[in-house]
């Protein structure tokens, strides 16, 4: 079984990150999107090796050295959760690669190991990543003994373990439910917002608790070590194993490895069942022809993609988890009121001015449209033999996210309106900058999109978390919403507003030029 | 109405797909396509379709050039691929009536099509099931239908018997001839020689990219089988 589970895996490997493509492809347009999707992906990974790399430094720098161990844990946890929420669940049911393994002489138990064996190499790299810096900074200037090499890197092998599987088996749970339900996809797409929001308020209430608020520089050891005890106690057993404490270390990695082999037990037992059950649609044969109204092209394209959007519901997970956020921070501000928050970061003001901005940053990385050519798929051919304008179908995906964003936005507007007492200008900004941001993204989504295409492809995890399109649309909207930070803090009073109606009038000339632009693309050269 | 004017190509990666195919089909003709796996048929269809792009050549329908005037050519254009993919997250009726829409097909028009055909392939009761549920057969079936909606003047397919059981072939048969009757023309390719060569006004045998023969099937074969001019024609081409 263990050759069987090294091919499989192999197979699963090559087949998320397009490493066939860049080494087989005679298609210079194809290898180069890989080599673009890798670089935006070394990018990332770059950029959460100096966050911890910085951040350990600070600690070390403000006598908070013994927390780094544990900062670098929970860093490495928090991100292998959200890299692995709802997606490991479709990743591990993935019903097309089910279908091709299943009549394989191969026994179910390789086929779940092997999945999960793929997620659990990406998810060792992520916590590698994550680790190195901060441990290498930390030995540095504390020179520690051998049993922080030692618990550092078994660290990294274990750390992914625990997180993954809750992760995996949260995004089981809500496929398995949704599996017995009439309408799957709405039953997961609700299931998963339920638990995202159940996820988030907790953690926020953990955040926002009295007893978290640092006054004392001194404190932030701690503070990091009893706020991470509260909300994931195996931490404590991590950080007293690096400490020395042999004990601790090892019933670590029992819990660790027993609930990660208890958790493969369990989805072997019912993969099959599972697999199947997703795999099944409803057939009633008995429709009744009756009279076909007729529509405008835009709105048969804008209705068609909006039934797309909703049938995957990690695409709707992914796509509005910043709005959703959104919507959680202002009833957040709401309930807590200004003065405690700005109290908490210690300026006065600091979130009326900031909330636009940080609104704008949310919409910034929710875009449907990044994804939108690319879960056209093997479909493409369709609107492509159409007599339909690129202008009409890139309006139908733009409209779509404008749909999925402007409801969130509206509630966050008019809660922020009431929660926050602001000039005139303050709520101009609050109202044309996020929405100038939501434009952006849309228009942009589809530029990035229509270069940089995946559409062979079997699982919608592939397209709407590792695409290149997707990574890169992010960073570049993250890079257009950090401009605005820094007049948050550069400026104060009509300079700032001006700065603002500058950054306003910048998104929204660029928006215009892209979205000329995208109009202009010829669809059956997008291939 | 179908004129093809020395198309010729390449694919990244330099492999040259089609090079310097000509073809006429006139209103009215049965146009099979034939050749073995990787000839070019796929991505001649493609071209004409407006699926992918060429480099050199030209492909006119009805008179209107494929690169300057795709919209008005698609019009009047029916493709059906080989594999029908199509929109799983769709029912089998919210897809002909998207396709519908996008011909810009009158209501009553389109109800009146989707019956007649829905009923002739016998999948009108399964027109409220998701797509996903369909077999390939079935999908091949709505494929059709919707590629008949708008009556088009030219309707291409890619091994449209593929899949098909003996009763919906026969019924796309009867159907193809009906529309040739009615002016339209067809250009089909397939593997299956038998049914070319008794369906076919016309044939066209393509290898490596290059046509090797085409004109009248009864003139081409002279009382022969059309598998022994295939594989004479195809083995003088070596």
């Amino acid at each position: 079984m263990l050759n069987e589970i090294k091919l499989l895996t192999k197979v699963n490997i090559c087949n998320s990150f397009g490493i066939n493509e860049a080494r087989f492809s005679k298609d210079k347009k194809k290898r180069r999107n890989v080599i673009i999707y890798g670089s935006a992906f070394l990018f990332l990974a770059l950029i959460i090796m100096l966050y911890t790399a910085v951040l350990s430094a600070v600690l070390i720098m403000e006598n908070a050295s013994e927390a780094v161990p544990m900062f670098i844990f929970i860093i490495a946890t928090a991100i292998i959760f959200i890299f692995s929420v709802f997606k490991s669940g479709r990743a591990l049911f993935n019903m097309k690669t089910y279908e091709r393994e299943i009549v394989l002489p191969v026994k179910p138990l390789a086929i779940v190991i092997s999945r999960l064996l793929s997620m659990y190499i990406f998810n060792a790299l992520l916590a590698a990543i994550i680790a190195v810096p901060g441990s290498i900074i930390y030995a540095v200037f504390t020179a520690p003994g051998l049993s922080f090499y030692i618990t550092m890197i078994l660290g990294i092998f274990l750390i992914p373990l625990l997180p993954m599987t809750i992760a995996t088996a949260l995004g089981a749970v809500v496929l398995a439910a949704a599996s017995k339900m009439k309408h799957k996809n709405f039953a997961a797409i609700i299931l998963s917002m339920i638990f995202t929001v159940l996820v988030i308020a907790l953690s926020l209430s953990f955040s926002f608790s009295g007893n978290s608020i640092i006054s004392n520089i001194s404190e932030i050891s701690s503070a990091i070590i009893t706020q991470a005890e509260n909300i994931y106690p195996p931490s404590v057993l991590f950080y007293n194993g690096v400490f020395g404490d042999a004990f601790a270390y090892a019933m670590f990695a029992v819990i660790s490895v027993g609930i990660f082999a208890v958790f493969t037990a369990i989805v072997q037992w019912k993969f099959t069942a599972v697999c199947s059950a997703l795999n099944t649609s409803a057939s009633k044969k008995d429709y009744v022809m009756h009279e076909l109204s007729k529509t405008s092209q835009l709105k048969a394209l804008y209705i068609k993609e909006f039934r797309r959007y909703l049938a995957s519901n990690i695409y709707v997970m992914n796509t509005s988890i910043g709005y959703v956020l959104m919507v959680i921070l202002s009833v957040m501000i709401l309930i807590f009121g200004a003065e405690k928050i700005n109290g908490l970061f210690g300026i006065d003001r600091f979130i009326e001015t900031a909330v636009p901005v940080v609104l704008a940053f949310m919409c910034a990385f929710s875009s449907t449209t990044a994804s939108a050519i690319s879960m056209e798929g093997k479909q493409w051919w369709i609107v492509k033999s159409m007599p339909v304008a690129a202008k009409k179908v890139f309006d139908s995906k733009i409209l779509v996210n404008l749909s999925v964003a402007f409801p969130f936005y509206l509630i966050s507007v008019i809660i922020l309106s009431i929660a926050l007492p602001m000039s005139l200008a303050g709520y101009a900004v609050l109202i044309i900058l996020p929405l100038a941001y939501i434009f952006f993204i849309s228009v942009l989504g589809i530029t990035v999109n229509a270069k940089l295409p995946l559409l062979e492809w079997e699982n919608d995890v592939m397209v709407v978390k590792q695409s290149g399109a997707m990574i890169v649309t992010m960073l570049i909207g993250f890079a257009a919403a950090a401009l605005p930070m820094i007049f948050v803090f550069a400026f104060s009073g009509t300079v700032q507003t001006l700065s603002f109606a500058v950054i306003i009038a910048v998104i929204i000339i660029t928006t215009a030029v892209l979205y000329r632009k995208n109009n202009r693309i010829v669809l059956k050269r997008i291939e | 109405m179908l004129e093809i004017k020395n198309l010729s190509k390449t694919y990244k990666g330099g492999k040259k797909a089609v090079s310097n195919l000509s073809l006429k089909i006139e209103k009215g003709d049965i146009y099979g396509f034939i050749g073995h796996n990787g000839a070019g048929k796929t991505t001649t269809i493609k071209c004409i379709c407006g699926i992918i792009d060429f480099e050199e050549g030209e492909i006119r329908i009805d008179g209107h050039s494929v690169k300057d005037e795709p919209i008005l050519c698609k019009t009047i254009t029916a493709y059906i691929p080989d594999n029908p993919d199509l929109y799983e997250y769709l029912t089998g009726i919210q897809y002909l009536n998207f396709t519908a829409d996008m011909f810009g097909i009158s209501s009553a028009e389109r109800s009146e099509s989707i019956k007649k055909y829905a009923d002739e392939f016998e999948i009108t009761s399964s027109l409220g099931d998701l797509i996903s549920s369909y077999s390939h057969g079935m999908k091949q079936k709505l494929a059709i239908i919707a590629a008949l909606i708008h009556k088009p003047k030219l309707l291409v397919l890619d091994e449209p018997f593929v899949g098909l059981d003996p009763k919906a072939s026969v019924t796309l048969k009867k159907i193809m001839h009906e529309m040739c009757s009615n002016g339209s023309a067809i250009f089909f390719s397939t593997h299956i020689l038998d049914v070319a060569e008794k369906l076919c006004t016309k044939i066209a045998i393509i290898k490596d990219g290059q046509l090797v023969v085409n004109g009248e099937t009864a003139k081409l074969t002279h009382g022969e089988s059309l598998e022994s001019l295939f594989m004479e024609v195809v083995s003088r081409a070596e």
